[in-house]
């Protein structure tokens, strides 16, 4: 019954109407009245002005129409998704390579929990690793942008490798403080992230040193210095991480997640294995790591190494 | 018959710069539209005549002379029209009709009774007219806007003052309101 109705209205359009002789006669005495107005009768011309200012009304009431706005939230969504994609396989030099680290450190930043950030920068190095990986094989390059590619990726391995050392010296400090009132379940979970960690690092240092062996001679004597010091420092990440197992009480730690007490602590079948064998080891090797330890500073002070000077 | 928005924008401009061609060719736009919007408001065809030719002259004047920006041609004109009317109703009460404009709205005019009167082919035409009539002026106002001028929401919460949601509603209960009168006179014929 609606439709019908809005039909009859509808057709009221074709059934009212003004009468055609007053219409014309009405349009002619308007006319006569508003151009008596006008002074001299002149070709009305719109000009550049006016047609810009047509334009910009045009364009800010299509801006505010909502199918226009979801196209430029649209478009900027899919457009900052392509360059984010585009910059996760980005190069040092590459223009988009300051993208991906910014993300980085975002990423970061929006980190609070301390062990996660650790694991978090630890990932980070591993892709710098990565990225040094497909330098050294790159081979539309000449030796001097390679080189320089090099420096970079190294640096900021370096820098993520200290930032980890930063956080596992931060965290051992803490520990030390207020041990008593951290709770065992604190504790497994802090063993298990340093020892992760420590693995890690060792891995890291080696996997960095190696892949400079690919290097033709020239190149590697360039960036020899700079990837040794690199290395160093991922052997403090390793230090600062078995420091931070031996701060912790350990038989309390490892018997809790030797025994499964900790419930949701011991998940990664990996690591746990890792664990094992590193609690063995750091109860066997404690004389030799502190040698070690009084020979290389890592606290968290340590001024940045200088590698790209 | 509807511009395109930048043609209006266009002869809107050629306005502001005192074209009378380009007043002409908004008469010629708008006549009918507000013809039939205001020939719905008032009482006889004679009243409608005289506010929609004031509705031009008043158009001519207020665009020409404002330095405001314009943002919608269609809606300035059937504001300055429903202005017009409600003026109309305001002087006419001042001089010797007592009744307030709702009151006012909804009574049956003289051309009205004519028109009931009158038998012939045009008869379902003349009975919606009719129930269009009995409507008070807010549903009559937004069924014309709506079914008869075919605009869209937005631009008959701009002409009303209203936001969109309170149009709508108006809609809603006007259309209802028609239907019901629809079916009262449907079953007083029968």
């Amino acid at each position: 019954m609606e439709t019908q109705i809005i039909k009859e209205f509808k057709k009221l359009k074709t059934d009212i109407v003004p009468d055609i002789e007053w219409a014309v006669l009405s349009r002619e005495a308007l006319l006569q009245k508003i151009t008596a107005d006008i002074p001299v009768a002149e070709e009305v011309k719109i000009g550049f002005g006016g047609y810009f200012s047509l334009f910009t009304q045009v364009f800010k009431q299509r801006l505010l129409e909502p199918a226009v706005v979801m196209i430029l939230v649209l478009g900027t969504f899919l457009t900052s998704s392509l360059v984010i994609n585009a910059a996760f396989y980005s190069l040092p030099g590459q223009s988009l390579y300051k993208v991906k680290l910014a993300l980085e450190k975002t990423h970061a930043a929006m980190t609070t929990n301390d062990q996660a950030q650790v694991n978090l920068k630890v990932e980070f190095a591993q892709k710098r690793v990565e990225e040094l990986d497909k330098i050294v094989y790159q081979t539309d390059v000449n030796s001097q942008e390679k080189q320089a590619m090099i420096k970079e990726v190294v640096y900021e391995f370096n820098n993520n490798v200290i930032a980890v050392s930063n956080h596992l010296n931060k965290l051992s400090q803490a520990i030390k403080q207020s041990e008593s009132k951290i709770a065992p379940k604190d504790k497994a979970q802090t063993v298990k992230m340093a020892i992760s960690v420590s693995s890690k690092a060792k891995q890291l240092a080696e996997n960095l040193d190696k892949k400079i062996q690919d290097l033709p001679a020239v190149d590697q004597e360039e960036v020899k210095d700079l990837v040794a010091t690199a290395v160093k420092s991922a052997q403090e990440v390793d230090l600062s991480a078995q420091q931070l197992v031996e701060g912790i009480d350990q038989p309390t730690g490892a018997a809790d997640l030797t025994s499964g007490e900790v419930k949701g602590a011991a998940n990664d079948e990996n690591i746990d294995k890792t664990l094992n064998k590193n609690i063995e080891d750091a109860n066997s090797d404690t004389e030799i790591k502190i040698e070690v330890k009084a020979q290389t500073v890592t606290g968290s002070n340590e001024p940045e190494p200088e590698i790209l000077k | 018959m509807k511009p395109l928005n930048i043609e209006e924008k266009l002869l809107l401009l050629r306005l502001k710069k005192k074209d009378p061609e380009a007043f002409a060719q908004i008469y010629d736009l708008y006549l009918n539209p507000i013809y039939r919007f205001i020939y719905f408001k008032v009482a006889t065809r004679q009243d409608a005549e005289d506010l929609t030719s004031e509705v031009f002259l008043r158009l001519w004047q207020y665009t020409t002379e404002t330095e405001d920006e314009i943002e919608n041609l269609r809606a300035l004109i059937y504001k300055t029209a429903r202005n017009l009317v409600i003026d109309f109703y305001r002087r006419n009460a001042k001089r010797d009709l007592p009744q307030d404009l709702e009151t006012l709205s909804t009574v049956e005019d003289e051309r009205q009774q004519s028109l009931l009167e009158q038998v012939d082919n045009k008869i379902e035409m003349k009975n919606i007219e009719a129930i269009l009539r009995q409507l008070k002026d807010d549903y009559r106002e937004v069924i014309i806007l709506r079914f008869v001028e075919e605009l869209s929401i937005s631009e008959m919460a701009r002409i009303l003052d209203k936001s969109k949601g309170s149009v709508r509603v108006i809609l809603h209960r006007a259309l209802k309101l028609a239907r019901e009168l629809i079916k009262k006179n449907g079953n007083s014929n029968n």
